[in-house]
């Protein structure tokens, strides 16, 4: 019995030495009244669906920034070639969860080297932040050394300066397009297939 | 006897278990075994002061620097105890969420934030990277942004804030969690190394 209660004793010390001192927060200042329309520059409310925050892109909007990222830098040697095929697909609600709106630019080329540094040039120099850098040489490189098919997948990955969308290009055979979901881009007798996806943050909850 | 003597036993254990938690809370108070900037000092800080045009600041709560115990009686298999650094949450209402992300990422830029220094939430928008994370000043903060039209999230939000958001008004609150960051790593946030063995 003794020994039980020493075991005991020593049990809840050990206890109260290991306890927690849980941060509780604490108010620091709260506006009161809560501010209504004495702020200063304040927007009007905007009626978007709800969780499609912020306001869904159009197809006008997604095309003005794919311009923007796009338009010839003042000295710059290379240019983008005339894209071929565009795809616009606007926010819904899916089975899954909300869709952000996405907007896919296609390019046809036979030099799909140069075109992607093009592109990373274009993106950095937009002060765009790359999250994915591939190697188009090397890949183009291996696929033809090891006589492998060139299936679609992304070779640049970025997002927007204040992280509002993302941009990403995929790189493939055209003849693989259709199983890539690029379809609607018809390259003709390119030897590759370039699809430049930019997808807004729409839900951000 | 024996029986008193049990019993005689069992209050004075109680009453060393009191004993312990009154000088181990003493103790702490005069000692604290853990430490780091205050709210005043947050709120000077890069994000801890931003305000964008457009928006309104409703509440901003501080937690101190604490440190997270193993659990009650754990004797066996516990999360060891770790320390959590001093938290500055600022809530914000704005109908330009956009706007308002962008004023944050130039602060945090004019404050000297590469993209490169990291945090990484270098997701896409398909793994549902939720929070923009932004390491400056020797803090980090974290932004997101909640939809006042959700009635299930303003709720919530309304309760764990103890608030009524203006609706009529105000379409989002943007959350601005500012915590304050190690000694090492730019921030005040610092621990006695003997709390990771306990």
């Amino acid at each position: 019995m003794r020994r039980f209660l020493c075991l005991l004793l020593i049990g809840l010390v050990m206890a109260a030495c290991r306890s927690t001192f849980p941060g509780s927060p604490t108010t620091v200042r709260v506006a009161s009244p809560l501010p209504v329309e004495t702020v200063d520059g304040i927007a009007p409310r905007p009626t978007h669906l709800p969780g499609s925050i912020p306001g869904p892109w159009s197809e006008a909007i997604a095309a003005q920034i794919h311009a923007n990222l796009t338009a010839p830098l003042p000295g710059a040697v290379a240019s983008l070639p005339p894209s071929i095929a565009s795809r616009f697909s606007p926010f819904a609600r899916g089975v899954n969860g909300l869709i952000c709106p996405r907007y896919d630019v296609a390019y046809a080329t036979d030099d799909p080297a140069t075109l992607v540094s093009a592109l990373r040039f274009l993106l950095v120099a937009r002060s765009y932040t790359l999250n994915l850098n591939g190697d188009v040489a090397r890949r183009l490189g291996d696929e033809m050394k090891y006589g492998r098919r060139s299936y679609f997948s992304a070779e640049l990955g970025a997002w927007a300066p204040e992280r509002s969308h993302s941009v990403r290009a995929d790189l493939g055979e055209p003849s693989l397009a259709q199983s890539a979901g690029f379809g609607w881009a018809d390259a003709g007798v390119a030897r590759y297939l370039i699809v430049l996806r930019y997808e807004q943050r729409c839900a951000l909850l | 006897m024996r029986t008193a003597l049990s019993c005689l036993a069992v209050v004075v254990g109680a009453f060393l278990v009191a004993l312990s938690f009154g000088v181990s809370a003493i103790a702490t108070y005069l000692d604290p075994p853990v430490g780091g900037r205050s709210a005043e000092a947050l709120l000077g800080t890069t994000l801890g002061a931003l305000r964008p045009a457009g928006s309104a600041e409703v509440i901003v709560r501080y937690t101190p620097t604490w440190w997270q115990g193993s659990d009650w009686l754990c004797m066996m298999g516990c999360a060891p105890a770790m320390p959590r650094c001093a938290v500055l949450e600022r809530v914000l209402v704005t109908n330009d969420p956009e706007s308002f992300r962008s004023a944050v990422f130039a602060a945090a830029r004019a404050g000297g934030w590469k993209p490169k220094d990291g945090p990484y939430p270098y997701i896409g928008v398909d793994d549902y990277m939720d929070e923009d994370q932004i390491a400056v000043s020797g803090t980090l903060t974290s932004l997101r942004f909640v939809d006042l039209d959700d009635v299930s999230k303003r709720e919530y939000h309304e309760h764990k804030f103890n608030l009524q958001f203006d609706v009529r008004v105000w379409r989002y609150i943007a959350v601005l969690d500012t915590m304050d960051l190690p000694r090492g790593e730019g921030g005040g946030c610092w621990w006695r190394g003997v709390i990771r063995a306990m």
